[in-house]
Parts: structure tokens; sequence; C-alpha cells
């Protein structure tokens, strides 16, 4: 029961954070930050296990590319292809202190806009020039929301802690 | 690789599963013209409730803001203020409600302007990428929205409709850097495609380097593509690049305000799917 619950209490974050970030751009168009990636790498070192990982990120990936233009499967790579790294790199150094956890979210935002690129030139055959400002700004935004956020979330699951 | 896989299965699930999604994208599902099934039920799914939010954001805010006063009226006067803030919250609402109304009429207008048929939508969602320019309507195949519908409002051009389920769909904006309209030029009569770039802003390509275009001028829809009817305002030229090339690149102000967007109108489709 106790898993149970656990499991869907996952899916409804996973689901919220995509809904969340549908609503913040509707108001604020210009929004810098990737909630749906952070609850991705959130799971991926919390749960410790690349089964969480291959699972938010499809799922995420799915809700994202559903509600977008784009075609189904681009985000759907981006997460898990970036959540499988950070899972390696937690496998290697354990990502659980403040600097360690903002390098991850901030290499792991680039990774995914890198990723999300190569697949538009590989799969749509799109050469647009890459706003490598933006993409810059972005990951430190969503380093820091990240830690915060991870903060969160750990408060959250393991309040005695 | 054998400290990070717990099992043999775990590397062959994330693989097969790697590989599903490329196949998923390279299948492109731009060649029909069907929303996929998968797609349209997690629109459906997400609809309702954003449409519940968003609808409800408005209210909340406003008692939000006046708990937050309630805490800083003095203890003496508070029934008094509480009524004064009663009447300045019913003053606020219904002042939202003839911008409202405002705006509504601006699109009743245009829509017994038109000669096509349409409908009127809320935007309910942005989008969940940071990559793509498109919004979440209320409207979908029920109110006899298809793909490619054109979208407007009062000031001009928005974009066009890429996927549709039932209740909701997916508005592409003409900022969007996939998005593509036949366009000409109201004084030069030259004809381009006009392109988004992620910004803003939007830009025509194809107008041969011996047309004059002219700052200011008004850029309408050319209906060739067969997506937006002819004579549609989109913007207004503010920079002409003039090169030794063939083509010249020309910058455009997109004259509807898209990073704004509450109400739009779609355009029905004549027959399509």
């Amino acid at each position: 029961m106790g898993n149970f619950l656990r499991s869907s209490a996952v899916v409804i974050i996973i689901v919220s954070t995509v809904v969340l970030q549908v609503l913040l751009t509707r108001y604020f168009p210009r929004l810098l930050l990737d909630l749906p990636l952070i609850s991705v790498l959130y799971l991926t070192i919390s749960k410790e296990s690349l089964l969480w990982t291959i699972f938010s990120g499809t799922a995420v990936g799915f809700l994202q590319d559903s509600l977008s233009p784009g075609p189904l499967g681009m985000n759907g790579f981006a997460k898990i292809s970036v959540g499988c790294l950070a899972y390696m790199a937690n496998c290697i150094i354990a990502i659980d202190r403040v600097a360690t956890r903002w390098g991850m979210l901030f290499v792991s935002s680039l990774l995914a806009a890198f990723t999300f690129l190569m697949l538009r030139v590989l799969f749509l055959d799109r050469h647009e020039t890459m706003d490598g400002s933006r993409i810059l700004l972005s990951a430190l935004v969503n380093a820091c929301a990240g830690l915060l956020l991870f903060y969160l979330f750990d408060k959250i699951s393991r309040p005695d802690e | 690789m054998k400290q990070f896989f717990k099992s043999r299965i775990e590397l062959i699930l994330l693989i097969s599963v790697l590989v599903g999604h490329l196949v998923l994208l390279s299948a492109k599902m731009g060649q029909s013209q069907e929303t996929p099934l998968l797609r349209s039920w997690s629109m459906e799914a997400a609809a309702p409730f954003l449409k519940r939010v968003v609808g409800s954001i408005t209210s909340v805010s406003d008692i939000w803001n006046h708990y937050i006063d309630l805490r800083q009226t003095d203890e003496e006067n508070r029934t008094l203020k509480a009524k004064v803030e009663q009447y300045r919250r019913a003053l606020t609402a219904y002042e939202e409600k003839i911008k409202e109304i405002g705006r509504v009429d601006v699109l009743v207008q245009l829509e017994t302007s038109l000669a096509l048929p349409s409908v009127r939508a809320n935007v309910i969602g942005g989008d969940p990428t940071q990559w793509y320019h498109s919004r979440i309507l209320d409207k979908g195949l029920d109110s006899g929205i298809r793909r490619d519908s054109p979208v407007i409002n009062a000031d001009g051009v928005v974009g066009r409709i890429v996927q549709v389920s039932r209740r909701s769909s997916v508005l592409q904006l003409i900022t969007d850097v996939d998005s593509g309209a036949g366009v000409l030029l109201e004084g030069s009569r030259a004809q381009g495609v006009l392109k988004g770039a992620g910004k803003p802003e939007a830009y025509i390509e194809y107008v041969g380097s011996n047309e004059k275009v002219v700052v200011g001028e008004k850029v309408l829809t050319s209906g060739l593509d067969q997506i937006y009817p002819k004579g549609l305002l989109v913007g207004y030229v503010v920079r002409t690049s003039p090169t030794k090339q063939i083509f010249q690149k020309i910058e455009v102000a997109v004259s509807a305000n898209v990073l704004k967007l509450e109400e739009v109108l779609v355009l029905k489709k004549e027959s399509s799917s």
C-alpha cells in the first residue's frame, strides 16, 4: 500500500509539473524555467533507479510533446538521455550536496537543450541559429530554482531529515 | 558499464525506450492530418483542468489581495473597511468584466465583419517546453476547429491550429520557429514567406532584392499557402536588409501582441477533414 501511495504521489508530481509549466507560461510566456526537467532529475537522484528515470522521462516528455506543436518523442528522448547521465554521475559521485546538485542541474539543463536542438537538426532538418545566451540563462535559472525545489521535495518526501 | 546498471534488463529497457522515441520522432505526425489518439487523450485530460484553473486564478488573486488588505486594517475600522473592500472588489470585478466585454465586443465585431464562419476561443495554457511559441485553446473539434484553421484577433493574424482534440487545441503562434505563412507587402505587392524566429519579430524571406520595400509598409496574408485567407493584417515592415544576393531579408513587427493573448477568433476551415 505504501509503495502504491508513493508511486501515485510520483505520478501526481510528474503531471503537476507539466500542468504548472503550462499555466506559468500562459501568464509568463518568456519563462526560462523547465519544471518537468527538474522533476525528472529529482526522481533520478532520489530514487537511485534507472527505471524511475525511464518512466518519469517518458511520461513528462510525452505530456510536454502532446501539449506543444512539436513531434512526439523529442522531449522524452532528451529527458531520458539527460536523466540517464545524471543517474550515472550519481553512481560515481553522490549528488547530495548543494554544489554538486547545482552543477548537475546546470549541466543537465545545457545537455537537455543541446539534445533537443540536435534532434531538431537530425530529424526535422531545422538548422536555426542557436540562442546561446538564452540557453545559458535558462540553465542558470533551472539550476537555482532546481536547488530550491530539490530542498522542498526533500522536505516533503523525507520530513525527518 | 556494469556499475551503472543493476541488471541487463535495465540496459535493454533503456535502449528500447530511447529507440522507441526515435521511431516515434521519425514518424513525424505531420504526414497525417489527424491528431494521434494518444496525443488527443493527453490534451483532453489537461484541458478541463487548465480551463478551471485559469478561470479561477483571477478570483483567487482578488481574494488574496482582499485578505492582505484586511490584515493591514485597523481593528476599530475593520467592519467599515471590509465593506469598502467589498465594494472595491465588486468594482474591480466589474471593471475586469467591462474590459472583457470590450475585448469580446471587438472580436464579435470582427466576427461579423468576416465572411468566414469563426469560433471564439480562450487561451488556457502556454507552451510546456521552452522551445516553441504556442498556446492551448479551450475549443476543439466539437466547436468546428480543425487542424490548420487560421487564428486571428482584433490586431491581426495570431497563428494556426496544429493539434486538435475534442475540446481543446494547440495554437502555433506566427512567431514560432516552425511557423510559416504566405504574405504580400501592401505597397509593393511583393510576395514572400513570413517565418517566425522564436522572438516577437518575424522575417519575410524570398522577396527579390530588386523589390522596393518601405519601412512601415503593411504586411498582409497572400492566401497562397491555402491556410490563411488573403488580406489579413500580419504586421508592419520595421527593417530591410538589402543584400547583393537574390533575396532580401525583411524584419516584421507582428501586429498582434502574441505575448498577451487572452481571447482569439479561430476561422473555420470550409471542409477539409
